[in-house]
């Protein structure tokens, strides 16, 4: 067995390790590599923490979806005295938690004179926005709609509950950034500080921290976000002459 | 103060924490209180001004340090745990690649749980953070050589068990054929 270089200890669990994990200083690598063409210990200690690290990649995991929210709400609770921490336990428990939660901080917020919150389907839509992950877990009751005129083409969608209100979700990109549509049976409820529209179209607009939201309920109840204000107005025109196009 | 801000600057880290959390605890469920509770503790030494430059390894240090006071004592034997999971995933609908990937999974979590902590967490931050072996070195407060160390034999190991189960997995594969 030859040694890396005259001086050096051979330590082939070390250098194995470097070197797959991509942290040995470039002269060393070209050293290493070279000995590896002689030295077998050092040849098979590479290939096993190769397969090692290649099988141990695979147990990556992505955190649970509900998961996020739970967080999010029990961030939001510990700030209010006295309560500092959800355990989701049971739906129904969830429930009870998630409206003490809502509870507490529109008390917290009035008592502190702070802003109110968001309601459910919004702050769920907006947490769904943010992270990137959708909401679906069920095929949608509606097709999606065309919104290339838009410049848009479909992700994908699903069928799913935010805050309790079922809904149709359809993400959209035009290739740098995302747009993101809701289609619900019934009502949105108003986001904070939602301006109502003026003209023809019954329902509101309004932003949360640079997401932009357009929501009307007629001829269907859709919310729309993008944190490209312009793109969303794109969309709805888009949305809107496809559904009047298409509503007899 | 709001707490978005923490959130906008931590929830990104999620994934991290979730797996790490994994390797702290055997039960899902346990894990994701773990994470929980690291956020918990995160907030609270954010609202107290102590803000770090990088969110990921001082999300990692919160949880392991959590995980090792809190969760020790609720962990069950790993064994039992994972195939409890195990049996749960292989009872589920799923498509068929998407069942493959999840079971394959399973087995690399069990496989995780076969080799000593010290190896494991190794591999936690390393193969599943993404930290390099400094990060992980001055995470679990020991010299970087030990971590290579770790990191190799646990990796060797993993290599050795989920060899064993090989044949499980083509049989599994070849159903779908």
């Amino acid at each position: 067995m030859r040694i890396l270089r005259r001086g050096d200890v051979h330590k082939p669990e070390r250098d194995a390790a470097l070197y797959v994990q991509g942290e040995m200083p470039e002269r060393s690598r070209r050293r290493f590599e070279s000995h590896l063409l002689r030295c077998e210990q050092c040849w098979n200690e590479v290939q096993q923490a190769r397969a090692g690290r290649a099988v141990a990649e695979r147990g990556r995991e992505l955190s649970p979806s509900g998961l996020r929210e739970d967080v999010r709400a029990a961030v939001a609770m510990s700030e209010a005295p006295g309560r500092r921490r959800v355990r989701i336990l049971a739906p129904v428990t969830a429930a009870i938690l998630a409206g003490l939660a809502v509870l507490g901080l529109l008390l917290g917020g009035l008592l502190r004179g702070g802003g109110p919150v968001q309601p459910g389907p919004i702050a769920a839509a907006l947490a769904s926005f943010r992270s990137d992950q959708a909401p679906a877990s069920a095929p949608t009751l509606q097709a999606p709609p065309d919104l290339s005129a838009a410049g848009l083409h479909l992700l994908g969608g699903g069928r799913s509950s935010l805050g309790g209100m079922p809904v149709d979700a359809f993400w959209f990109t035009d290739g740098r950034t995302k747009v993101v549509l809701l289609l619900g049976s019934e009502r949105f409820p108003e986001a904070v500080g939602a301006q109502e529209r003026a003209g023809a179209v019954h329902g509101w607009r309004a932003a949360d921290d640079g997401v932009h939201l357009v929501c009307a309920d007629s001829p269907v109840s859709y919310l729309l976000m993008s944190r490209d204000g312009s793109l969303l107005d794109r969309a709805e025109f888009a949305l809107r002459q496809r559904a009047i196009h298409s509503t007899p | 103060m709001s707490n978005e801000e923490f959130l906008h600057a931590t929830l990104s880290a999620m994934d991290l924490v979730y797996n790490i959390a994994r390797r702290m605890v055997p039960r899902r469920e346990d894990a994701e209180d773990l994470v929980q509770e690291t956020y918990l503790a995160a907030f609270r030494a954010w609202q107290d001004h102590r803000r770090p430059r990088k969110v990921e390894p001082w999300l990692a240090t919160i949880c392991l340090n959590l995980g090792r006071s809190s969760y020790r004592h609720r962990a069950r034997r790993p064994q039992e745990a994972s195939w409890e999971e195990m049996a749960q995933f292989e009872a589920e609908s799923d498509p068929e690649t998407e069942a493959l990937g999840r079971l394959e999974q399973q087995r690399v979590h069990q496989a995780l749980w076969q080799i000593s902590e010290e190896q494991r967490l190794a591999i936690a931050l390393v193969d599943l953070g993404g930290f390099s072996t400094k990060e992980a070195a001055r995470i679990l407060h020991v010299p970087r050589g030990t971590i290579l160390s770790r990191l190799h034999r646990g990796r060797k190991a993993l290599a050795v068990i989920l060899a064993d189960k090989a044949p499980d997995r083509e049989r599994l594969e070849g159903w779908g054929s």
